[in-house]
């Protein structure tokens, strides 16, 4: 299991999101963000350097 | 003895005169107000429109002018669908007071199909809140043991459903919000293909996962509510433009030669599933085996692996949704939704791009077993219903999910009821299949459904 974020980043990454929280409320949601290390740690599987990302579109042209 | 009719059942009933759609209603109407206390299932009913609507239908029965299979037919909207005049909340406080201008796009095509509306179903929280006990309404209950969870999020729909208050109900599906309460409410839910029904005017979650979709009684319930959803709307960018399917005609044509992969490593290595959950799954392959389908076993990348990709992108596309009124009404949502969003608000732009382009190659991978096969079956929940007071904040989190792998991949996946385990309560298993093959998925779970013998078992408290 991955690591909760640490203190400083979780409470940085809180006030940028602008939430203003308790200290008990802080302490459930940091160790809850070992969740979401683990899951951003799992999909990332080994790759070619030039893998397209999923977010590319198609342009459809007049006609299309 | 309480009668449940089915919609295929009352929809023959209505064309043959045998029935009135306004007696009808106030049957559904009644059971469910006497019900509800105990269920929680609808946060609001709607008796004038009913009324209105089912007087409609009745008077086009009497001009032989029916519309459909669905004209008169008691049914009711998680609250998450916008409907005209009538407020629609997501369950939650945040929009305790929102009153539509506008009917969704299927609300809209099932009004004009000539449904009659009882009212609006609970839901969790914005369709990822729950069960809370902080809302200003309660969570839903399980009909068969009121003590024990629905599942979620259209828990108020299973639970209604369930309980005979009305023949069917709209879902929406964006990690297995449809599948999920199917299988812990022993109904049948659809999640469509992504594309075929409209999510115009749904309360969004994730919008490159989100799916309406309908649940009922039986798989063919399903098949008609499905029909009525389907079409290209322009106002909706995920809408696909293709033609409507026939989703009706071949119903009841059988699983003869059809190939079926079992994702057995999903339930029996990736994520145990329950010996109730084993023996249903066991009986659905068998029963269709019976019938001249091929079984065989596929092999897909580990269920941990979609899940990663799954939670990363809906937590982090939920964020999206609700980032300013987070910072605005934080102490407006629950508990539940609000600290899970303040987990997603962690996800970085890498994790979330990484988990969208390692979700393409999962979809790979799925497309090249299907090569292979027409349908796969794998479990629709870990197991049966636990108690509700037994659901954790960070339950989405803790528990594999066998449902989000088929909302990263767009595809059709229904939740047929395989019987019952512990306690008694029931369970379901999803056959999926190929993209905009909608069709074969439902005639697979019609011929499961007709062959098992479960349709004929309700919640005690329903009779």
């Amino acid at each position: 299991m991955a690591q909760p974020l640490d203190k400083a980043h979780f409470e940085a990454l809180m006030a940028q999101a602008g939430l203003d929280l308790t200290e008990a409320e802080k302490d459930g949601i940091r160790a809850a963000s070992a969740h979401t290390q683990a899951a951003a740690a799992r999909v990332r599987t080994p790759r070619e350097v030039s893998v397209e990302s999923a977010t590319i579109f198609t342009l459809k042209g007049a006609g299309a | 003895m309480t009668s449940f009719p089915t919609i295929a059942s009352a929809a023959r009933d209505i064309a043959a005169k045998r029935i009135s759609p306004v007696e009808l209603m106030k049957d559904h109407l009644a059971r469910s107000e006497k019900l509800n206390p105990a269920l929680h299932a609808f946060i609001r009913f709607t008796p004038e429109i009913a009324l209105e609507q089912a007087r409609a239908a009745e008077a086009r029965q009497a001009a032989g002018a029916l519309r459909g299979p669905l004209d008169g037919i008691p049914i009711a909207h998680k609250d998450i669908y916008e409907t005209a005049g009538v407020t629609t909340t997501g369950h939650s406080r945040v929009l305790e007071h929102h009153v539509p201008k506008m009917d969704s796009a299927v609300v809209r095509r099932w009004r004009e199909a000539g449904t009659v509306m009882l009212g609006k179903l609970a839901t969790h929280e914005f369709a990822w809140g729950g069960p809370s006990f902080d809302l200003p309404w309660p969570p839903a209950r399980n009909p068969w043991n009121t003590e024990y969870f629905t599942g979620g999020s259209s828990s108020g729909t299973g639970a209604a459903v369930a309980a005979g208050m009305i023949l069917g109900g709209t879902g929406s599906d964006t990690g297995g919000s449809i599948r999920g309460p199917a299988s812990l409410c022993g109904i049948a839910g659809i999640k469509p293909s992504y594309g075929l029904c409209s999510r115009t005017g749904v309360l969004p979650l994730s919008q490159s996962l989100d799916t309406t979709g309908p649940m009922a009684w039986t798989v063919e319930d399903c098949a008609l509510l499905l029909d009525a959803m389907t079409g290209h709307d322009a106002t909706d960018p995920s809408s696909a433009n293709r033609p409507r399917p026939d989703l009706l005609s071949g119903l009841n044509g059988g699983v003869r030669g059809l190939r079926i992969g079992v994702i057995r490593h999903f339930h029996e290595d990736d994520c145990k599933v329950s010996p109730g959950m084993a023996a249903g799954i066991q009986h659905l392959t068998s029963t269709l085996a019976a019938q001249g389908a091929e079984i065989r076993e596929v092999k897909l990348p580990p269920l941990a692996d979609f899940n990663a990709a799954g939670w990363l992108i809906l937590a982090a596309d939920a964020y999206a949704v609700h980032e300013t009124w987070m910072r605005e009404k934080y102490r407006a949502y629950g508990e539940f939704l609000r600290e899970r969003l303040a987990v997603a608000a962690t996800i970085t732009s890498a994790d979330y791009l990484q988990a969208q382009r390692r979700r393409r190659e999962l979809c790979e991978a799925v497309t090249a077993v299907m090569a292979d096969c027409d349908l796969l079956v794998t479990a629709a929940q870990p197991g049966e219903a636990r108690p509700i007071h037994q659901m954790t904040k960070w339950a989405s989190f803790e528990v594999p999910n066998f449902t989000i792998p088929f909302n990263l991949t767009g595809q059709p996946a229904l939740t047929v009821c395989t019987g019952f385990g512990a306690g008694g309560m029931p369970v379901g298993a999803q056959i999926v299949g190929r993209a905009f093959e909608d069709a074969t998925v439902l005639r697979a779970g019609q011929a499961y459904e007709l062959a098992a013998g479960w349709r004929a078992q309700r919640p005690a408290m329903a009779a």
